[in-house]
């Protein structure tokens, strides 16, 4: 039996590396090919939806979605306008009407703010309330009366609650001042624009 | 003898190339495995199951329609007649908008609310104007101003009571919510019934003030689910249809059938002044503009 030793010029990892190329590369070969062919055929089939009247892929779903919304949308706006008879001037006139009673809901809350203002110290007098429904304004002058030196805080609260009223989107407010009266009552007179929506 | 050795390390080479470019390629289809995967199941997915569902919707759709337009061709047109006949008239009826006003002051007087009243004050139609999302349609309005003293109680039983001037059907106060509401259980209940509820919405709102348990139990025949019962408790106790039953199911709406003043003619609120008077009494000053086709 003859006994072979390695030459110094062929280091003894070579021939694995060598053997191991020809698998290596097969298999890489392999996954790549399964992937491809998955990729192109089986991915297809599995996402590919069988509903009653169409066979969707997942290419067709959201335009067939958009497609569909539009269509109700359009049936919608079609029935709306039947129940409406699409008539410009029913339209105009029921507009007009709930334009009206938003505003006049404008003025119930800012009078029940002023209510609720008036407590055991303070009481709120509303001399003059205007409403201008094309300037969508609400003007409110008055004064606010008190035995005790807090009216002027007392408007400043007052003109808050005002402002965060949900139709209100701005309070022009006068000066805040307080004067007393010869029979000793704090008096803050005010005049107030409340801007609706 | 070196070339061979020399030939085997480049077609070993060769093959860890081939080897690294297809494990390279592979792994980037695996990646779009996993994306197109995640995308279907998290957009695919959830949409494509809404599709059968919008499809049932299209056909409910479709068949309120049809059934709207064949309500439509038996009625005719009767409400938006009615319309142009006595709310927005073609000319502006002086004696219909002072007759409204005249009942309205003679309601507060019987509700011992009235201490004073001016006379009617009814200005000239101004320039045609156009009506918002028509290009054909103009309307002219015409300003009307009347002003009454009383206690300041009064004030919102006075506003409710000229708020009946213009609307003409239960629909015209329903707030717009809650006709979507009805609309929408409708669909889910009986879509053949839309029949019913149309002639709720067109049902006649003086009619309906003096009898609102007829016309509610009129619609209720077609719609029996306590959800659609409930949408309609709620769509009736909104606030202008409880406003508008108050008003004129009191004397208003006597006074309007005997004057044969109803429907009112529209009146859209302007400007509203209210004076606290020295007596602790108000004078509330009203303005609107009366409309009149142009």
């Amino acid at each position: 039996m003859s006994q072979q030793t390695p030459s110094p010029q062929q280091p003894p990892s070579l021939p694995l590396v060598h053997r191991a190329a020809v698998p290596v590369a097969l298999f890489a070969v392999a996954f790549l090919a399964f992937l491809t062919l998955s990729e192109r055929f089986a991915l297809p089939a599995l996402l590919t939806m069988r509903l009653p009247d169409a066979v969707l892929t997942p290419a067709d779903v959201l335009p067939k979605k958009q497609r569909l919304a539009a269509d109700i949308a359009a049936l919608e706006a079609r029935r709306d306008e039947q129940m409406t008879h699409g008539d410009v001037l029913h339209t105009y006139v029921r507009s007009a009407a709930a334009e009206a009673a938003e505003l006049e809901r404008l003025f119930d809350s800012a009078l029940r703010v002023t209510r609720e203002q008036s407590t055991d110290g303070v009481t709120v007098s509303l001399s003059r309330v205007a409403l201008h429904a094309q300037a969508r304004t609400l003007r409110l002058e008055g004064e606010l009366v008190g035995s005790a030196p807090g009216t002027m805080t007392a408007l400043a609260a007052y003109v808050d609650r005002l402002n965060d009223l949900e139709q209100v989107t701005s309070v022009d407010a006068s000066p805040f001042t307080r004067v007393v009266r010869d029979d000793g009552t704090f008096v803050s007179p005010f005049s107030l624009v409340l801007h609706a929506r | 003898m070196r070339a061979k050795p020399l030939l085997r390390a480049a077609f070993t080479a060769g093959l860890y190339a081939l080897a690294v470019g297809c494990t390279f390629a592979g792994a980037s289809a695996a990646r779009r495995h996993m994306t197109t995967l995640a995308h279907f199941q998290g957009t695919v997915l959830p949409v494509a199951l809404q599709l059968p569902e919008a499809e049932r919707r299209i056909a409910v759709l479709q068949e309120q329609v049809e059934a709207a337009d064949l309500q439509r061709a038996l009625t005719g047109g009767a409400v938006e007649e009615r319309l142009r006949a006595f709310v927005l008239p073609a000319e502006l009826s002086h004696e219909r908008i002072v007759t409204f006003l005249t009942a309205v002051g003679d309601t507060l007087e019987r509700q011992g609310l009235l201490r004073e009243r001016s006379p009617v004050t009814i200005a000239a139609a101004g320039d045609p104007a156009a009506v918002p999302g028509s290009t054909t349609q103009t309307v002219r309005l015409a300003e009307v101003s009347v002003r009454f003293r009383l206690p300041i109680d009064g004030v919102a039983e006075a506003l409710q009571l000229v708020s009946v001037a213009g609307p003409l059907t239960v629909g015209d106060v329903l707030a717009e919510r809650d006709r979507a509401l009805l609309l929408a259980l409708s669909e889910q209940e009986n879509p053949a019934a839309i029949t019913g509820l149309e002639q709720f919405f067109d049902a006649d709102l003086l009619s309906y003030a003096l009898e609102p348990r007829a016309t509610a139990d009129q619609l209720l025949k077609s719609f029996t689910s306590e959800a659609f019962a409930a949408a309609l408790e709620t769509a009736l106790q909104g606030e202008r249809v409880r406003a508008a039953r108050a008003a004129l199911s009191g004397p208003l709406g006597g006074l309007l059938q005997e004057g044969k003043a109803w429907p009112a003619p529209a009146l859209f609120l302007r400007s509203l002044e209210r004076v606290r008077m020295p007596d602790g009494t108000v004078d509330l000053t009203l303005t609107f503009a009366a409309p009149a086709q142009g």
